[in-house]
């Protein structure tokens, strides 16, 4: 049982969650910049406000929670600051977005805040087309931050002073491998990467912008904003039409390369990146992606082509293969309009790609969904399960997989993969529910749910500002617990009831 | 990172390899779909 919390354990979540909160306020001058430079003068000020905004409840909480020494953190304050830092995080982070004018209510807003930190992509703004280059750029730092884990950017970078519980952090925001024994090392390992990568594919997407006759610093921006959109798996576009908009295959092939590449494992890069390039073949990630991809994609092209939804090979490949990778790795870039998902694509199909969100990216990247290696372990679950059924009674079934190093499988990895997939699916079903009590038809309601539940944002049109109050809630909370694998908000919720509990 | 001649790699050669290695994965996956796409069309159609 949990003992209720003392006073000293709400100043330890109070007083890193400030911090965080004062990360995201100072991450404001980016898009702040972006719009001086723009000549958006109030869109400048808007940002000028809702940072200062961030930084004071930040200071606020760091202030009211700072005493001379703090205790050490334990497992317990780590899962509870990243659970409860996200939800201030996510309300700070739409105070532009709601002065932005482009948003129904705050609830929308914070959706769309919710949807980006956690990488999912679905959109309640209005008028996406005409929206300030500022905002963007907001919305696009949101979902590359959330991908990475903003968590410990804020801890890492801004207060490297305070390192005692960063690991506890770390895990809790669904991230749990050391590629350093340092996890302030981990942290800047995983940062060096996105950056070296947000360099190239830019450079490559605005060249791509340039060839298809964008103005040179519109395609930049573009370039800017789709990468990172991409690299985190997070799907937001610039354009109300997503991908689509460019028409361009380059700019498919180019996105394709980096959402799969941005669904990779934290560890494969660190692996692949330092000479061990066998690894991106022997990880049991990247085996169950093709394993799982080889078989959706059958699965897709067979439901599409029954259909007869694309007439020739290549619109089959340039929008099925695409759609479904775009859900499988958890980013939810779009290349045909929400509404044919559920018009013209047909149950086979749709049934392929809702699997294909649950399933997700890898786990320790910025995709959701299962991961990709929790299935390996099911998988090889199985076959041990299958070889001891077959085999003598004696004999001794050893079942080995290959993630980093060999590692023997034993019953609690299996366990805790089992939980996670439970959980998944448990929360799939409550979004499904939700959908179907809203009003919605059930096909379209487990594909948002699915699409929701993987932090993917592919939309068959269930989110829009229209859809019920109740429904987004419930939306913002399956997408905050999705993306934090649902232990720390387990975690948040037992602090929560034991406060509660009478002291004896 | 040593070479069988002993130099070692810089930085970026490293992380260049290690893009590409990452990219021809998604050559991988994308030749595997063609294929699926060629053997359904020419089953189906």
């Amino acid at each position: 049982m949990i003992s209720r919390p003392k006073l000293d354990d709400y100043r330890i979540v109070g007083y890193y969650t400030g911090s965080v909160t004062i990360g995201v306020g100072l991450l404001m001058a980016i898009p702040l910049i972006t719009s001086l430079l723009r000549s958006e003068w109030s869109v400048a000020n808007d940002f000028l406000l809702s940072g200062a905004l961030a930084i004071a409840v930040g200071y606020a909480f760091r202030l009211v929670c700072w005493r001379p020494r703090l205790p050490g953190m334990s497992w317990m304050h780590g899962l509870v600051v990243s659970a409860f830092a996200w939800l201030v995080a996510m309300i700070v982070g739409a105070v532009p977005y709601y002065l932005s004018g482009h948003y129904a209510s705050f609830l929308d807003s914070t959706f769309d805040v919710m949807s980006g930190f956690t990488t999912t992509g679905l959109v309640l703004l209005q008028d996406l087309d005409h929206v300030s280059d500022g905002v963007n750029m907001w919305r696009h730092v949101i979902t590359y931050v959330g991908g990475q884990g903003m968590v410990v950017l804020a801890l890492t970078f801004l207060f490297s002073g305070m390192t005692s519980g960063l690991f506890k952090m770390y895990v809790g925001e669904g991230k749990d491998e050391r590629l350093e024994p340092n996890v302030i090392h981990t942290a800047k390992a995983i940062w060096q990467i996105s950056l070296i990568w947000l360099a190239a594919g830019t450079l490559a997407l605005w060249l791509a912008g340039l060839a298809i006759g964008m103005q040179p610093v519109r395609a930049f921006l573009h370039g800017l904003w789709v990468f990172m959109a991409a690299w985190s798996t997070g799907g937001f576009a610039p354009q109300s039409q997503n991908i689509l908009y460019y028409h361009s295959s380059l700019y498919e092939i180019l996105t394709f390369i980096l959402f799969v590449v941005g669904s990779f494992n934290f560890a494969l890069h660190y692996a692949v990146w330092n000479g061990r390039k066998r690894e991106i073949y022997r990880n049991i990630e990247t085996s169950a992606m093709f394993v799982t991809v080889s078989a959706l994609t059958a699965v897709t092209l067979i439901g599409l082509t029954r259909w007869g939804v694309y007439p020739n090979i290549m619109s089959l490949l340039r929008k099925g293969f695409y759609l479904l990778i775009s859900g499988h790795t958890t980013t939810g870039f779009m290349t045909i309009y929400s509404r044919q998902f559920a018009l013209e694509w047909g149950d086979m199909a749709i049934l392929a790609i809702t699997v294909a969100m649950l399933f997700g990216g890898s786990a320790c990247s910025t995709a959701g969904g299962f991961k990709g290696l929790r299935i390996g372990i099911i998988f090889k679950a199985l076959l041990q399960d299958i070889k001891k059924m077959v085999m003598p009674e004696s004999a001794v079934v050893v079942q080995r997989f290959h993630h980093g190093k060999d590692v023997v499988l034993t019953d609690p990895t299996v366990r805790a993969a089992m939980t996670i997939v439970v959980l998944y699916v448990a929360t799939w079903v409550a979004g499904t529910l939700g959908g179907v009590a809203s009003g919605y038809d059930m096909v379209s309601s487990m594909f948002e749910a699915a699409s929701v539940t993987g932090n993917v944002g592919l939309s068959d049109g269930i989110t829009a500002p229209s859809m019920p109050a109740a429904l987004k809630v419930l939306y913002i909370a399956i997408m905050w617990a999705g993306r934090m694998e649902f232990t720390s908000v387990l975690g948040l919720g037992a602090f929560a009831v034991a406060s509660f509990r009478r002291r004896r | 990172m040593n070479r069988p001649n002993g130099r070692r790699r810089t930085a970026a050669t490293q992380y260049i390899l290690g893009m590409a290695t990452e990219v021809l994965y998604t050559g991988a996956l994308l030749a595997m779909a063609a294929t699926v796409a060629l053997a359904v069309w020419w089953w189906l159609r």
